[in-house]
């Protein structure tokens, strides 16, 4: 590589700091979105800390970028759909964690504090992945639906359904004492 | 309104609210009149939103921890820089200060004489290009510089001026003569890690007579290293 080129892929002061307050803002976010759409807990900080790698090496973009958290999470989920598809057993796992029975779920009301959150935790990660994703992405990264269709690449309307579904299931799973 | 009918409106109000509950916005002005008059659908929707509430809890993100961010640091720097250059702060912004200097007050001068003056007297002429490992000291004592001074522009006015500079030594006749270090001293790295604090230089001759930037006294100058301390340059007579 030649002088030029790499002075030009070494970081500012205001470069490093832009992804350090990135980290600080967007990252818990992102660990979240990787831990519940993905089931990666204990790679997921690993994963966030690799995704901010990535975006250094492309920070002109990032910088010039409206939506900086969203440009984040499609670095974000382009990592985790990788994983997956490099290690094939390990991903059948994750899908099989995914798939895991949730009878045990218990009813919110019944529950509290920890318990609870576990409980409602585990009765996401039962979702089909489709409905999962639009769940955590809404709920975990803050994106609108809008951003959301567009990440997924899908229309507004099925991103919305998508949740609409996804609560349907959890409302079933949990169960709802207000039918009509 | 028989049941069944009752329970299709419900459901296609229902629905609506949802979506538009999920997706943030108010209930429309005809969701709005239903749920006034049908408490099922109201319940429903305090349903949905409890449910929507404890999810939003229960998937919150948490706050990275100090050590976290503190890791993210080093890796950015690991992956920024070869590991090679990285050390701590101080030595790094001396050796790109005394760096710098040198690559201004030999390298500049020397390529500026006419091309007669610049090859070292006694010394056979011959072709040499500066080694990548210097290349690559130079660049990144150049970096450090250019984090101290954090705008896109200035790292990219190093740039060309340190690819200038290269361009000028290796085409250049003799000019490893007037490289600022020999390729065997580490001056880049820690006394404690095999390398010299401070540069070694190989050169035993200033270009011109009276250098003022001299630090040496070899070329008559009275008082070396006085230029470098007043920080300004003067335009002593080349060597004839």
């Amino acid at each position: 590589m030649d002088v030029r080129s790499r002075l030009r892929g070494c970081l500012t002061a205001d470069q490093r700091g832009l992804l350090e307050r990135l980290y600080v803002e967007v990252g818990p976010r992102l660990v979240a979105y990787v831990r519940h759409a993905y089931g990666l807990s204990e790679d997921a900080e690993d994963i966030v800390a690799e995704t901010f790698c990535r975006a250094a090496r492309n920070i002109v973009a990032l910088s010039a970028s409206q939506r900086r958290d969203l440009y984040l999470v499609t670095i974000v989920r382009n990592l985790c759909r990788d994983r997956f598809r490099r290690v094939r057993p390990q991903a059948r796992a994750a899908d099989a964690l995914a798939q895991r029975p949730v009878t045990d779920v218990q009813p919110p009301h019944a529950l509290a504090g920890h318990e609870q959150v576990v409980n409602l935790r585990d009765a996401v990660h039962g979702l089909p992945a489709g409905l999962r994703e639009v769940v955590v992405l809404r709920l975990s990264t803050g994106l609108k639906f809008e951003e959301i269709a567009e990440l997924l690449h899908v229309p507004l309307g099925t991103a919305l359904s998508r949740m609409h579904a996804a609560l349907e299931r959890l409302r079933e799973t949990l169960g709802d004492h207000h039918e009509c | 309104m028989s049941a069944e009918r009752q329970r299709e409106t419900c459901a296609a109000y229902r629905e609506e609210l949802l979506r538009q509950m999920y997706a943030g916005a108010e209930p429309s002005a005809a969701v709005q009149a239903h749920l006034a008059t049908c408490a099922t659908c109201r319940a429903a929707r305090a349903a949905a939103q409890e449910l929507a509430g404890a999810l939003r809890a229960a998937l919150q993100p948490e706050p990275l921890s100090e050590e976290s961010v503190q890791r993210l640091r080093q890796r950015l720097t690991a992956e920024t820089f070869p590991a090679r250059f990285i050390r701590p702060r101080l030595v790094a912004v001396v050796g790109a200060a005394v760096a710098a200097g040198l690559l201004g007050a030999v390298l500049v001068p020397w390529w500026m004489q006419p091309s007669a003056a610049r090859a070292p007297q006694g010394s056979a002429p011959h072709e040499i290009t500066l080694s990548e490992e210097d290349a690559a000291a130079i660049v990144a004592a150049y970096t450090r510089v250019g984090w101290e001074g954090p705008t896109e522009t200035s790292l990219s006015l190093l740039a060309d001026q340190v690819s200038d500079v290269s361009r000028g030594i290796g085409r250049e006749a003799g000019a490893e003569t007037y490289l600022p270090w020999s390729p065997e001293n580490d001056w880049d790295l820690p006394a404690d890690e095999g390398g010299a604090i401070g540069l070694q230089p190989i050169w035993s001759f200033c270009s011109v007579a009276g250098d003022p930037w001299c630090t040496s006294g070899c070329c008559g100058n009275e008082d070396p290293g006085s230029g470098a301390r007043r920080g300004v340059r003067t335009s002593p007579e080349p060597i004839s």
